[in-house]
């Protein structure tokens, strides 16, 4: 049973990991592969910061949250390993910064110490009336993504450093099941018009004193379009640009005037932050994840295909959920092959 | 008289603001800051710099309180600055934490500190062997960062540094109308204070970026405290023990404490070893005095023996030794327009 992972961001590297987990030693057979045409870090998850936070507001989006509290409560549970900080992997602290009152967020419970901002706190970012604060997590892709690569080595899945340009080319290769997580460019291999970029700009610094993470809303803007601030083990991320339809993976000067300018009204203290990198990079954005099975007419046979892409600026966020249901969808396809060992 | 010349013994994170705020409140005095050591060589560059308060059984709760707040007051709105960072101040959220549960009161500086509020099943989780805890956001003040901060606003005010030992303030009468003791444990020798002991502590700086929340034991003996460039594990309480030798038995053992608080730790280099010996009495001596000899009199404003408190409390001792100064001044002022009669 051969089984082909395309991509190797996040959602790649970890639905590998949970697949070859979960079925390996049921399925003697299995055969785990993983194509990409970028490895860490030249992919969109090595341009997040890294932080634990879902959006403000789940849509109605149950089955989101609930993958979202997976991947927090399976991350939390590495704190205390000894692979926490090769992942990459620390507790953080810090502010939501809000104009108006807003209703606490879906995952109110799933972080730690929620609770709302007083009246000194909020002194601290004039401008701001209302806010939260909160303990998550940081999971740094920069070290997540190897670590996730090297577990996939000792356990044997090969990896290829190739563009795939169609399903149809890696059925024809002898695959069984392809699990797709190409992310922002999932509509090269089928076209998706629900699909699209929101473009992000981040400027890195060296900013060893910032310890919270300060994260700004504003209605108008939209999602992470409000300056935004992540200290991460060594570089601190400033951000807040979310450009809808955008395409562009060129740095613009403009977003950086932005970014700076309003990151250093948030925190006067950056002024004196050194820059060491710039970096733009597009979130595959979608009304929701798209989580499901394909099967795929490949000549007489049919394939399968898992698609698990879609996951906007909340990939590091939910992709342990994911991933666990990406393994269960796989479960069912073995199943009804009647591969799977009895038990 | 003229300009009245000040002179103030001691260059820790006492003596520097005590000078700062004398130059500030009273722009007519020449200030001279005179020290055996300097940044990075004093007692406060051990230090971890937290804005959280100790007890101090001789001192009136909402006194200790008022120091504290003026303290936390001034460090905030330069941790909110473009200075922050020169400055070496910065906001940290943490735990402490509690083996066995204290009485339900919350200290004299809850309302201080910013969002304190008892921990929550769930973050208790993360301390398997402690039953409650307080998790709050306050202030850090790095060193040697912060002293060198004050020692460039002191010059830029006119004040004077020089490196000198000190051994009876005597030896200042000439130059000086008034003399500010900021000595710390320097006092004991000094001003020959019996009442005042050292409490050893020793720390480890280690490189551990990724740890970006206090943890501290409510016990006192242990503690994890984020810095800028390092984070400062501890400690010890060892009291009259005038070492000033790092103990390498010691380090081991605070290193294994603060790994079991905080088990990622075991990966963190040892960047260096420090001991302090806190300045310790039933309280801090702040108060004039009037030393003579024969006909011959020196003013002194005393401001030492804060503990474990100093950076906890250390601006709200300067405006009252700032205040008592001003007093000295007028005393001096007025017996010299007297003499003049």
């Amino acid at each position: 049973m051969r089984v082909a992972v395309i991509g190797a961001g996040v959602i790649g590297l970890s639905t590998a990991l949970c697949l070859h987990e979960q079925y390996h030693s049921l399925l003697p057979s299995l055969q785990l592969e993983v194509y990409a045409d970028r490895y860490s870090p030249h992919t969109t998850s090595d341009g997040a910061a890294g932080l634990w936070q879902p959006y403000v507001s789940d849509c109605g989006n149950l089955q989101e949250t609930l993958w979202n509290k997976e991947t927090f409560d399976h991350l939390l549970g590495c704190l205390g390993s000894a692979a926490a900080k090769e992942m990459g992997l620390f507790l953080v602290s810090g502010y939501n910064l809000f104009t108006q009152p807003v209703p606490d967020p879906s995952w109110k419970n799933i972080v730690l110490g929620f609770r709302n901002l007083t009246a000194r706190e909020l002194e601290l970012f004039p401008g701001y009336s209302y806010g939260w604060f909160n303990t998550a997590l940081m999971l740094e892709c920069r070290s997540y993504l190897p670590w996730l690569a090297n577990r996939l080595t000792q356990r044997g899945v090969k990896f290829f450093h190739k563009k795939v340009e169609s399903f149809q080319e890696v059925f024809a290769q002898g695959v069984d099941v392809v699990i797709n997580c190409t992310g922002m460019r999932a509509g090269e291999l089928q076209p998706d018009p629900e699909l699209q970029p929101g473009r992000g700009q981040i400027i890195k610094v060296l900013a060893p004193w910032v310890k919270h993470f300060i994260i700004t809303h504003c209605i108008e803007s939209g999602t992470y379009n409000s300056p935004y601030i992540i200290p991460g083990s060594e570089f601190t991320v400033l951000g807040g640009v979310n450009q809808r339809g955008n395409w562009n993976e060129e740095n613009s000067a403009q977003d950086h005037t932005t970014i700076w300018e309003g990151c250093c009204r948030l925190l006067p203290s950056l002024q004196n932050a050194e820059v060491v990198q710039e970096w733009s990079g597009l979130r595959p954005t979608r009304p929701r994840v798209r989580l499901e099975r394909e099967t795929i007419r490949h000549g007489r046979l049919q394939a399968e295909v898992i698609h698990n892409y879609g996951h906007g600026g909340f990939g590091i966020t939910i992709h342990w959920g994911c991933a666990m249901a990406a393994a269960r969808l796989f479960g069912t396809i073995i199943q009804e092959k009647k591969l799977a060992s009895p038990p | 008289m003229a300009a009245p010349k000040v002179a103030v013994v001691g260059a820790g994170v006492i003596g520097l603001s005590t000078a700062l705020c004398i130059a500030e409140t009273c722009p007519s005095c020449s200030v001279t800051v005179l020290s055996d050591q300097f940044s990075p060589n004093t007692t406060s560059d051990a230090a971890a710099g937290m804005l959280i308060p100790h007890s101090c059984p001789g001192t009136a709760i909402h006194v200790q309180k008022q120091w504290f707040k003026e303290t936390f007051t001034y460090l905030f709105s330069i941790s909110n600055s473009a200075e922050a960072s020169e400055a070496g101040i910065h906001l940290i959220f943490g735990w402490q934490v509690y083996k066995n549960t204290p009485d339900e009161t919350p200290p004299f500086w809850s309302d201080v500190v910013l969002g304190f509020r008892p921990m929550s099943e769930a973050e208790l989780q993360k301390f398997p062997h402690h039953r409650s805890g307080q998790a709050f956001t306050t202030l850090k003040c790095d060193c040697p960062l912060y002293l060198l901060w004050l020692e460039k606003r002191l010059k830029a005010a006119g004040a004077q540094l020089y490196t000198k030992k000190v051994a009876d303030l005597w030896e200042l009468h000439h130059e000086y109308d008034i003399i500010v003791n900021c000595a710390g444990i320097g006092a004991h020798q000094l001003v020959g204070d019996e009442k005042l002991f050292p409490v050893r502590g020793q720390v480890l700086k280690v490189h551990a970026p990724w740890v970006k929340n206090f943890i501290r034991d409510g016990d006192g003996s242990t503690y994890i405290y984020p810095g800028i460039h390092s984070v400062t594990l501890g400690g010890t309480r060892e009291k009259d023990c005038w070492s000033l030798s790092p103990d390498p038995g010691t380090s081991k053992d605070i290193f294994d404490r603060c790994c079991s608080l905080e088990p990622s730790l075991r990966g963190a280099q040892v960047i260096k070893v420090k001991v302090g010996l806190r300045p310790s009495r039933q309280c801090v001596r702040l108060e004039k005095e009037v030393l003579s000899q024969g006909e011959v009199k020196l003013p002194v404003v005393h401001n030492y023996g804060h503990g474990a408190g100093g950076f906890s409390l250390h601006w709200g001792t300067a405006i009252v030794a700032a205040r008592l100064v001003g007093e000295c001044i007028a005393a001096l002022q007025s017996s010299s327009s007297r003499a003049k009669l």
